[in-house]
């Protein structure tokens, strides 16, 4: 095999290797809920930095984000994900990568009724 | 002296063979224990696969339980939550179990050969790795409002 044979084929390898991972983050029962990101580590933010769930994020090589999944009658999720997570989790479930968050329910705040209010 | 080095050399095959049916299972073992830690008593933790699946929990705290180790060193999504309290979300850290670093060991020194199968069943099984176990211990829920 030629010298620039090896070089290509290495040089593929490593754009294969660090290529942009697609997370697919998702929020069971719970639609929509939005999704924000910010960076952690590295220079580069999510594509895109925002979005409603289900939705699609690009996570680009080295980097790490805190994510933050809102939705009303539920509490916040916030935590951090990096982009060794996504590809290990790629890996592992065949290329689909997806995240799904468990959003926690805040329990129902009674309604305050003319019947109930004090003042009246 | 002869016999010496006969024995010493079944004990390395005999290592070998060990290693290559899975030499961290055998020493770690497919699961961990986990001492689950969180304030106020009476939270519960839930540890999730990303694709949602519960490999864990809920345990409610404070307590110890036996947790699958990540398999093919898979990231975890933990969840500590309590009514009235703000959940609390974290990716547990995975690191090499001791037998994952027994594995490790016995590839360099056989330049991998020793490890081709074991490897594979032990990465497949989780027995390579392990949760930081610390990130289950201490775990504060904050009060209203979240995410302050």
């Amino acid at each position: 095999m030629r010298t620039i044979d090896v070089l290509v084929l290495n040089i593929s390898a490593l754009i294969i290797a660090c290529r942009p991972i697609t997370l697919r983050v998702e929020t069971p029962d719970v639609s929509p809920a939005h999704l924000r990101t910010q960076v952690v580590k590295g220079d580069k933010p999510t594509a895109p930095t925002q979005c409603d769930t289900p939705c699609e994020i690009k996570i680009r090589h080295g980097s790490e984000h805190q994510i933050n999944i809102e939705a009303p009658g539920y509490y916040p999720a916030q935590f951090n994900i990096s982009y060794d997570n996504a590809r290990v989790t790629a890996a592992v479930q065949d290329d689909e990568c997806v995240l799904r968050v468990p959003l926690r329910r805040r329990p129902a705040t009674p309604v305050a009724t003319p019947k109930d209010d004090p003042s009246r | 002296m002869k016999t010496l080095r006969a024995e010493i050399a079944w004990l390395v095959a005999g290592w070998t063979l060990v290693c290559t049916s899975g030499c961290a299972t055998l020493i770690s073992g497919t699961h961990q224990k986990l001492d689950v830690n969180v304030r106020p008593p009476g939270s519960e933790v839930t540890l999730y696969r990303w694709n949602g699946e519960v490999v864990a929990g809920p345990i409610t705290g404070p307590a110890s339980a036996r947790v699958h180790r990540p398999q093919s060193g898979q990231p975890y999504l933990a969840v500590a939550s309590k009514d009235g309290t703000c959940p609390r979300y974290w990716v547990p850290t995975t690191s090499l179990s001791g037998g994952g670093w027994v594995d490790m060991i016995a590839a360099t020194a056989t330049l991998g050969i020793a490890e081709l199968l074991g490897a594979v069943i032990d990465e497949k099984d989780g027995a390579l790795f392990k949760l930081d176990e610390s990130e289950f211990n201490n775990v504060a829920l904050q009060e209203e409002p979240c995410g302050q």
